[in-house]
């Protein structure tokens, strides 16, 4: 009975992988196996050296890293303003940052447009605003289960007992002891940005995604290799969450 | 303190509290969970304002101050160590908010961890350490930085009787040390008896008694105090003007006594100790032994009244051979005045 439950948790774990493994795998073939068997990275030059292609890859990571810094500057005070003054409103709060989940794309894209102002339709760093708030359900959960997990309270009336200012406070003890709920909250939020194709196609902004899928139409093999290698790299990003979540000392 | 009072919604935490604590002296609050001992606390630190009344350090009105300009040290009932920083580290945070030169505070630092013991540990981070560690370097950071008030809220409660007790008796050491005025918020009357100058009695957002503990203990100002502090047996007794009778004895009605106009019955309120068991049957009320529960050199019997009600009387380990489970004796209160409060 224990050998069998032990080979079902097995067989699981087995069938999850290649859940997940099989079509990376079959885009990679796909990607770079040329018509003799043999493999090139013949797709990816091609992609080097398509201009266009470059320049939307650096739009999208300036988007991301202004997505990032935003995100940060708003959730992180706002965050620590809800565990200690308002820590009852907690359910009522993690039940509205999951709207972006379940009002469709399309909806809020289109509502957006609609109410920003003209001078910002002119810029694509407008997408940043959208996509705070479409990172929101995973940045807000990262931050909030980080400041679940220290006493807030009581390390903020502890250090502010000691003299400190809410910036010293902020700096040495707050931010510090929710690191790994910070980091969490960036790679997730730079890896919806990479992968975010409904907003910035419906703004005509030629973000990565969208030029990715322009390319796709012309020589499939680039963008499959593209999106392997944007998989790959976003999975490191998770990697590296899961090794900066390793620090010296436990909560 | 003077005439603090502090609402959560419709709830009163405080209402007209006033506290006076001398300078250097140890001060206890005690009382039971809600009772506001806890915000009590907090409006003192600066960390909750209160909605009237103004509090003094000194002669200095610090009412509108915030916590971090108060020069308070304070530890908290939960583990309060920054989990990012070594033992050291957080023994020093304060020093440094301040701008201590950095020779003052290695010494500083060097010396607290050699009064709480800890000095091999200072390195270790607040997961390395033990509960009662966590507490003690929690104490030295709240003193190295010599406050003008140490602020302890319920500090022992998380942990278990033997270190309690280690830390309980090394509080007071310390305090006494540093000379340091101090507030010491507990549920735990033992704990509040044992090391305070003085014992403040809270009840629904007010302090009922504030005085010496053995003068709280002996001579509590109202039935609430009398039934908060210490063991208290609750005897239906005869009540008649300024006397009255109990186990056919008449004493003086205790002045600090609550009688309600129109009550009808009464119960007289009896420290165990303050009874006492012969097998004369001309001396006092029947009643059978229950229980003997020995506690070093005194014992507490429990017996049961004709009555039904059980009481227990406290005599000395020695005295209390003399009796046995099951046995018939005769319970005669002892005194001149005693405590009585409307049923």
């Amino acid at each position: 009975m224990k050998l069998l439950r032990i080979f079902m948790q097995y067989l699981l774990i087995a069938v999850g992988i290649l859940f997940f493994a099989l079509p990376i795998y079959a885009s990679t073939i796909f990607a770079f196996q040329t018509n003799d068997g043999g493999y090139s990275a013949e797709p990816l030059r091609i992609a080097a050296e398509n201009e266009e292609l470059v320049l939307s890859l650096m739009l999208t990571l300036k988007i991301a890293l202004g997505t990032v810094l935003l995100t940060l500057l708003l959730l992180i005070p706002t965050v620590a303003f809800i565990h200690l003054v308002i820590p009852k409103s907690r359910g009522w709060i993690e039940f509205l940052t999951l709207t972006p989940l379940v009002i469709p794309p399309i909806v809020q894209g289109v509502g957006y447009l609609y109410s920003m102002p003209t001078q910002l339709k002119a810029t694509p760093y407008a997408l940043i605003f959208a996509y705070v708030i479409l990172a929101l359900p995973f940045s807000y959960r990262a931050l909030d289960a980080a400041f679940v997990s220290i006493d807030v309270r009581t390390l903020y009336d502890a250090s502010t007992s000691l003299g400190a200012s809410f910036i010293t406070i902020t700096r040495k003890i707050l931010i510090p002891n929710v690191l790994a709920g910070i980091l969490s909250a960036v790679f997730l939020t730079i890896a919806l940005v990479l992968g975010e194709f409904a907003y910035a196609s419906l703004l005509l902004w030629d973000t990565f995604p969208t030029v990715l899928a322009v390319v796709g139409m012309s020589g499939a093999s680039t963008a499959v290799a593209l999106s392997v290698l944007s998989l790959i790299g976003v999975w490191f990003l998770l990697t590296a969450i899961t090794v900066f979540n390793k620090p010296k000392y436990k909560l | 303190m003077e005439n603090i009072r502090k609402e959560f919604g419709k709830t009163l935490a405080l209402d007209n509290f006033s506290l006076t604590i001398p300078e250097g002296s140890l001060v206890s609050l005690l009382g039971p969970s809600g009772c506001g001992k806890t915000t009590a606390l907090r409006i003192l630190a600066g960390l909750l304002k209160s909605d009237r009344g103004r509090t003094f350090f000194d002669t200095l009105d610090v009412s509108d101050k915030p916590a971090s300009q108060r020069d308070i040290g304070m530890v908290f009932q939960a583990y309060s160590l920054f989990p990012n920083m070594s033992a050291r580290a957080n023994v020093e945070f304060g020093l440094r908010t301040r701008k201590t030169p950095q020779a003052q505070i290695k010494k500083l630092v060097d010396d607290i961890f050699e009064i709480i013991g800890l000095t091999e540990h200072q390195s270790k981070y607040p997961f390395q350490l033990s509960g009662g560690q966590q507490q003690r370097v929690a104490l030295a950071r709240a003193i190295v930085i010599r406050p003008k008030v140490l602020l302890l809220d319920e500090p022992l409660s998380a942990l278990d009787a033997q270190v309690r007790t280690q830390l309980r008796d090394e509080i007071r050491r310390v305090q006494l040390e540093f000379g340091i005025t101090t507030l010491f918020v507990t549920h735990d009357q033992d704990e509040a008896m044992t090391i305070s100058d003085q014992v403040g009695v809270m009840h629904q957002g007010r302090l009922m008694q504030i005085d010496k503990p053995q003068i709280v203990y002996e001579n509590p100002a109202n039935p609430i105090v009398a039934r908060f502090v210490g063991a208290m047996n609750e005897i239906p007794a005869q009540v008649g003007g300024s006397k009255v009778t109990l186990f056919g004895k008449t004493f003086d009605v205790s002045p600090h006594s609550e009688l309600n106009k129109g009550a009808t019955s009464y119960l007289a309120l009896v420290r165990p100790e303050a009874l006492s068991l012969n097998t004369d049957a001309s001396l006092g009320n029947r009643a059978q032994i229950l229980r003997v529960s020995f506690m070093g050199a005194t014992s507490l019997i429990h017996v049961r009244l004709d009555s039904a009600r059980e009481i227990s009387v406290h005599l000395s380990a020695k005295s209390a051979l003399d009796y046995s489970i099951g046995q018939e004796v005769y319970v005669q209160a002892n005194g001149s005045q005693i405590l009585v409060a409307s049923q």
